[in-house]
């Protein structure tokens, strides 16, 4: 008799194939080290000067001068993140979605969406500081307008591509347009829209640096441009890993929970056949 | 007509009418022309029989199908099912297409039930039929119902679509060239399954192929469509014993009509100026 577990080809991988595993990791982080070598080598020998390079001992101490500042920093800058992103996604996805099921939504946002999709949002800022003044509003306004353009063009493209088969089967097994759209449609563009938020999530932190260059009285970009006045480049470097790292870690959580909702799509399979 | 002797015992002449297609027409507009792909269609199919369509490729035998099954509307012509006029799909007639329509999403339990899901029945009850439908099309093997399609190979996905078609109960099971993708060894399993499910359920099928053994094994009755415009071009009883088992296909008799079939085809698509795509 075949089990389950047979068939998916075992449930533990053995311990060789694990210790295999460590050792490619170890292999793969030896250009990161090398260029944390180089960095030390080039300071220490003092080939560039620390104003434009500067030591990674000096990007360690100004996270101890900075410390004070940098915990409510990085929580304005996080809030206003997750915010915009947030009410972005929202409203991309919503948008995008009614345009899908209704020729009264796609008449009255298809054109707009169209012609605003190409424009960088980033050239928006002036209007945006403009308009809505300095502070978080208009902050959280054009990370939501990144995100809603990301999620929303994603989004149609998603619903856009779902096989037909599997909506003319779905109706002739019974269900009407709020069953399709429930039982065919979700399961088949969330796969795509969770793409599309690591996608958004990434480009929120840079809309909202931008944004703070801009005009901010808080958050980690506009400490940035404070330690810029004062030629502090171990300070812009300290905020720029800071910034990194925590982009890194949202990535690295919406993989987890991508993974898990594309079990089912051949996506996992990373393309190995190019090697 | 008079090939009946199925289990059901009742003569085909007594049986309600489940399918009437009256004066149906489907018009394409394309860029430059008008294209007619079924002119006057009139066709009745009785509750329980099995009809097989054949002809040309372009005769419209799939858009035929897709017509009763309400995923295409007519350009003209009424189609009563059971007696009223209908245009819309829905849950009494199950298609079982030729692409994979398994829905890749769930796993093979979650695609079987998922017309009973949408019917509200119960659990126990969903349970059951997943049970009963995956035995009938002889998906039998331990752990299959947690399984995704993704790991499953062509002839048992089509296995798991027949399933999910029949566990909803439908009264009419439209079948599009549903075994068109498959090897020959898996295709001929299936076609003996098809047999046995009808045997067994009764219900009204109507099954589109280009391949005539498939035709011959499976009808009650073979309509032939003409292409150029799409027409009902020959009605055929194959007349046949039932049950039917796959050892029908070697005797001469068999081989007989099935040689009479290909003439009919042949000067059928040579007038139409096409090939017979099989």
């Amino acid at each position: 008799m075949i089990t389950e577990s047979t068939i998916r080809g075992g449930t533990k991988p053995p311990s060789l194939i694990r210790k295999f595993k460590t050792y490619k990791a170890w292999v793969k982080s030896i250009p990161l080290l090398l260029i944390l070598v180089i960095w030390y080598i080039v300071t220490q020998l003092e080939l560039v000067r620390p104003l434009f390079l500067p030591s990674p001992e000096a990007v360690l101490r100004s996270y101890v001068s900075l410390g004070p500042s940098l915990p409510e920093a990085t929580w304005t800058s996080l809030s206003m993140i997750f915010t915009g992103f947030l009410i972005g996604s929202a409203i991309g996805i919503a948008l995008s979605i009614l345009m899908a099921y209704s020729k009264g939504f796609l008449y009255a946002f298809g054109t707009i969406f169209d012609l605003l999709r190409p424009v960088p949002v980033f050239a928006l800022i002036p209007m945006f500081v403009l308009w809505f003044g300095i502070g978080a509003a208009p902050q959280i306004g054009l990370i939501a307008l990144g995100c809603s353009m990301i999620m929303g063009v994603t989004t149609s493209e998603a619903v856009r591509n779902i096989p037909s088969i599997y909506i003319q089967a779905a109706y002739t097994l019974g269900a009407d347009r709020k069953a399709v759209f429930r039982t065919i449609v979700m399961p088949n563009i969330v796969p795509h829209l969770v793409g599309a938020i690591r996608l958004a999530a990434a480009s929120s932190f840079g809309l909202d640096v931008a944004a703070e260059f801009m005009g901010s009285q808080t958050g980690l970009g506009y400490l940035m441009i404070v330690q810029q006045q004062y030629l502090n480049t171990s300070g812009i470097f300290a905020i720029v890993i800071l910034y990194s790292v925590l982009a890194l870690i949202v990535d690295r959580l919406i993989a987890v929970l991508e993974s898990r909702l594309t079990a089912w799509t051949d996506r996992n399979h990373k393309n190995s056949a190019l090697h | 007509m008079e090939a009946d002797k199925r289990t059901a015992g009742i003569a085909s002449s007594d049986r309600a009418v489940k399918i009437s297609l009256q004066h149906i027409q489907m018009v394409y507009e394309t860029r430059n022309r008008q294209m007619v792909a079924l002119h006057d269609i009139n066709l009745h199919i009785k509750e329980g029989e099995f009809v097989v369509f054949i002809g040309p490729s372009g005769c419209g035998k799939s858009t035929l199908l897709r017509v009763i099954a309400g995923l295409l509307k007519p350009t003209a012509g009424t189609m009563l099912i059971g007696g009223r006029p209908t245009a819309k799909p829905g849950a009494d007639r199950a298609v079982v297409f030729q692409d994979d329509s398994v829905f890749p999403w769930l796993n093979v339990e979650q695609n079987i039930e998922y017309g009973l899901k949408l019917k509200g029945i119960a659990r126990v009850e969903r349970e059951e039929a997943v049970d009963r439908c995956l035995r009938m099309v002889g998906l039998t093997r331990h752990g299959i119902r947690k399984m995704l399609p993704k790991e499953l190979s062509g002839g048992m996905r089509k296995r798991v679509d027949m399933a999910r078609a029949v566990a909803n109960n439908p009264d009419v099971l439209l079948m599009d060239e549903p075994f068109g993708m498959l090897d020959a060894m898996t295709k001929q399993k299936l076609q003996v399954e098809t047999v046995q499910i009808w045997e067994e359920t009764g219900k009204t099928v109507c099954f589109v192929t280009h391949d005539l053994e498939e035709a011959l094994f499976l009808a009650d009755r073979i309509i032939i469509l003409g292409a150029d415009p799409g027409h009902i071009h020959l009605e055929i009883d194959p007349s046949f014993s039932r049950p039917r088992r796959i050892g029908l296909k070697m005797t001469a008799e068999f081989q007989e009509k099935r040689g009479q079939l290909q003439d009919i085809l042949n000067a059928l698509s040579g007038k139409g100026g096409e090939e017979l795509d099989h």
